[in-house]
């Protein structure tokens, strides 16, 4: 498939990983939101600094730390860039569930005692908050209408007390929430705002200042980045007054035995030695991102969603969830068949899917399913691929019954 | 790899599954849950005999599960069925699987393994139970 400077077979081109068979067939990833595939560029910058930059960040004045220090902050830069902050508003963490686990620790510090969350959130967004608001704060949950995305209507009772965190984008569903109203909405009231940013920033141009937010997380892995590193972003006239969770070396102005200062956001957030190659890589991946364009992914994705869901109407029987997912991804059952049975066959097939809850148990008690099926898609995907999943799925239909 | 896990005894025993359905007058149940999945399995079990020489008379299962679940609990019930219970408590994961025929990955294996586990549950709590009428008598 061609569009106007969307190369697909170019870009596949760039993923090592994709030249590999799955189960004997030519492999169809299609669980991008669990996690990506990484471009030769990404594992290059991360080899290239063990290679030749390798040093202690931030410890030390020597040409090589220096140098470490110098490709660490550069990083810092381009992820800034990419969501729209300034570099020091940005801390890394190992992934966007510790992100948002400090978030949510953050809140509850600052004084939040009401804590107001959806049915849609991925675990990470709901045991955070469950563990920091012990005996501090109290938890509600917004009903989720029908699989579609959080009204602002809906949205009651948030006060200077409060603390208001939603996913941007539905890791079952695909669906997008309107993050620039509900966070504005949270500010009217005084409530602070927290937003799973792990599903959207793969696909979505963000830009947190104008989203209002005060604090947003993603994970560098969901977007072509290595695991093991993961963005908060804080706010900047909130950064100041926080007292790090975590405390230790290079996070602090000076030590006594008596007590300690700590040193400017976002370095006091960072105790310990960081993963500048994982950041290297996710700066690497962010630059892949920014050359092949954030809009033209997100119009090669919605045209793979739009054959996908045409492609599993055609094979019949299908219930798809979500209504107007924008994220690539297409959750659904066939019939009365358990969706590790269709994820077993698709897999059978060379076509890698998530089956299950997707950490998401509230959501799927809501939408009265055990489990679902779920294709995701990103910019190496093709309209082939899609095509086969429809065929897989009409094999599962005739094996199975 | 996974190549083909749906094979013919599989989807014989999914498509047909024996002993399917809640048993009246079972003298013990167990239920397993697999939290990934929502497979829910329970085991109901006619256990009777002398003490020390009980022998499982009947076996049955329901619940929802996927195909290799429903597969291995259908056939949990045949192989149990008629054994005496201490022989049966002891059947373990490698001839579930043997009945499968197959070795699936550490995901599916959980599949594999629940109607086991509800099966365990079901005799252990016979077993138990027993275990503590006998301390009340001796006590």
């Amino acid at each position: 498939m061609k569009m106007m400077g969307f190369d697909v077979e170019a870009i596949r081109g760039d993923f090592p990983l994709l030249a590999r068979r799955g189960n004997g067939k030519p492999l169809a990833y299609l669980d991008n939101a669990a996690t990506a595939q990484k471009p030769a560029a990404v594992l290059d910058a991360m080899r290239e600094y063990y290679e030749n930059s390798n040093a202690n960040a931030h410890r030390g004045g020597n040409a090589l730390a220096e140098e470490a220090t110098e490709i660490y902050e550069n990083a810092r830069k381009r992820v800034a860039r990419f969501v729209g902050a300034a570099p020091s508003e940005i801390v890394f963490t190992r992934n966007a569930t510790e992100a948002l686990n400090l978030a949510a620790r953050f809140c509850v510090g600052m004084g939040a005692k009401r804590i107001l969350l959806t049915e849609m959130e991925h675990h990470s967004n709901i045991v955070n908050w469950q563990l920091a608001a012990k005996g501090k704060a109290k938890i509600k949950y917004l009903k989720v209408k029908s699989a579609g995305a959080i009204c602002k209507e809906d949205v009651a009772g948030l006060g200077a007390d409060s603390v208001f965190s939603f996913t941007h984008a539905s890791n079952v569903l695909g669906i997008v929430n309107d993050a620039d109203a509900l966070c504005r909405l949270a500010k009217k009231a005084g409530a602070l705002s927290v937003v799973d940013g792990a599903q959207s920033a793969p696909h979505l141009e963000v830009d947190v200042h104008s989203m209002g937010c005060d604090f947003f997380a993603f994970s560098a892995h969901k977007m072509l980045g290595p695991t093991g590193v993961g963005v908060l972003y804080i706010r900047k006239g909130i950064a100041g007054g926080l007292e790090p969770i975590f405390g230790g070396g290079g996070a602090i102005e000076n030590v006594q035995l008596s007590g300690t200062t700590f040193a400017r956001a976002p370095q006091k957030f960072e105790p310990g030695t960081q993963d500048v190659a994982g950041a290297a890589g996710l700066a690497a991946a962010i630059d892949y991102l920014g050359n092949v364009g954030m809009g033209a992914i997100g119009r090669h994705v919605a045209a793979l969603h739009g054959a996908c869901v045409d492609g599993l109407e055609d094979a019949g029987g299908v219930e798809i969830y979500g209504d107007g997912a924008k994220t690539g991804i297409v959750s659904f059952n066939v019939g009365k068949l358990h969706a590790h049975d269709v994820g077993q066959i698709a897999s059978d097939d060379g076509i890698m899917l998530r089956t299950g809850h997707h950490c998401a148990r509230p959501l799927m008690k809501a939408l009265q399913v055990p489990a679902t099926a779920r294709a995701s898609f990103y910019l190496y995907n093709t309209e082939e691929e899609a095509g086969r999943l429809a065929a897989s799925v009409k094999r599962a239909k005739r094996v199975l019954s | 790899m996974n190549g083909g896990m749906y094979r013919e005894n599989i989807l014989d025993h999914y498509k047909r599954p024996h002993h399917r359905g809640k048993m009246k007058g079972a003298t013990c149940s167990g239920r397993a849950i697999n939290p990934f999945c929502g497979d829910d399995i329970t085991f109901y079990l006619k256990v009777r005999g002398k003490r020390g020489e009980e022998t499982v008379e009947e076996a049955s299962f329901d619940g929802k599960a996927c195909a290799i679940c429903t597969a291995a609990a259908s056939m949990l019930t045949d192989e149990v069925k008629g054994k005496a219970a201490a022989r049966a408590r002891s059947i373990g994961k490698g001839r579930v699987l043997e009945l499968l025929g197959i070795s699936p990955g550490p995901m599916r294996l959980k599949c594999a393994l629940l109607p086991l586990d509800a099966f365990r549950a079901a005799i252990y709590s016979f077993l138990g139970r027993n275990a503590s009428v006998k301390d009340d008598g001796d006590g």
